[in-house]
């Protein structure tokens, strides 16, 4: 059985670093959407 | 690619604007959601992480059951079956959109495609970056009118270009 990586190697932090890229669009997209849709 | 994932959603969300933007981009990036979460014990991707999340023969059906369940789970709010398609679509656009920034399997024992224009890491971001801007402003025209004219609205566009150039810069493209 494979033991989990490391906290602190690099592939860890490449794979956090992957997880943000992954969340930024996600998070910048849905917030400017609704910002956006909402009339004054 | 990268960036340019999102501009599909963006796209599906001018046409079909029932469907909300928090659901489609997640939706255009699943393949690589998968991939990552796959290879979060090890987090060193394997061949078989990326042919569990990126195979053609696993992203039809994956697309399929998606727009299944969202229609399922969101029918009474008035979602129809042009939506669901709408979201099962924007998830096939990542297998469609991969096949020609990298090299994609198909089937189990079938070959791996793709055009590969990561070979090209510039003229490959500056693809992305096109395709964001001309999907940001068919996305742009089905804003309320007044909403338009707000510069805050330029944080879209922007934001994704700077994710595309940074991904480019370091050299680490998403697959």
């Amino acid at each position: 059985m494979m033991a989990f990586a490391p906290l602190r190697s690099p592939d860890r932090i490449r794979w956090i670093v992957v997880g943000l890229a992954l969340v930024a669009p996600w998070f910048i997209l849905a917030y400017m959407d609704r910002l956006l849709r909402r009339t004054r | 690619m990268y960036a340019g994932h999102a501009s599909f959603a963006l796209l599906a969300k001018s046409r079909r604007q029932r469907v909300s933007l928090a659901l489609l981009v997640p939706v255009a990036f699943a393949p690589d959601w998968i991939e990552w979460v796959l290879a979060g014990r090890t987090t060193v991707v394997t061949t078989q992480d990326k042919f569990l999340s990126h195979a053609l023969v696993f992203v039809i059906p994956c697309a399929l059951v998606v727009g299944l369940v969202y229609w399922l789970l969101r029918r009474d709010r008035g979602i129809n079956a042009t939506d669901a398609l709408t979201v099962s679509a924007v998830y096939l656009s990542h297998w469609a959109a991969d096949f020609f920034t990298a090299i994609k399997p198909t089937w189990r024992g079938g070959p791996m495609v793709g055009l590969m224009l990561y070979r090209y890491v510039w003229p490959e971001a500056l693809a992305e970056c096109l395709l964001i801007v001309v999907c940001w402003l068919v996305y742009k025209r089905s804003l309320p009118a007044e909403s338009r004219k707000r510069e805050i609205a330029w944080v879209v566009p922007i934001s994704l270009l700077v994710l595309e150039l940074a991904s480019a810069a370091l050299h680490q493209p998403m697959s």
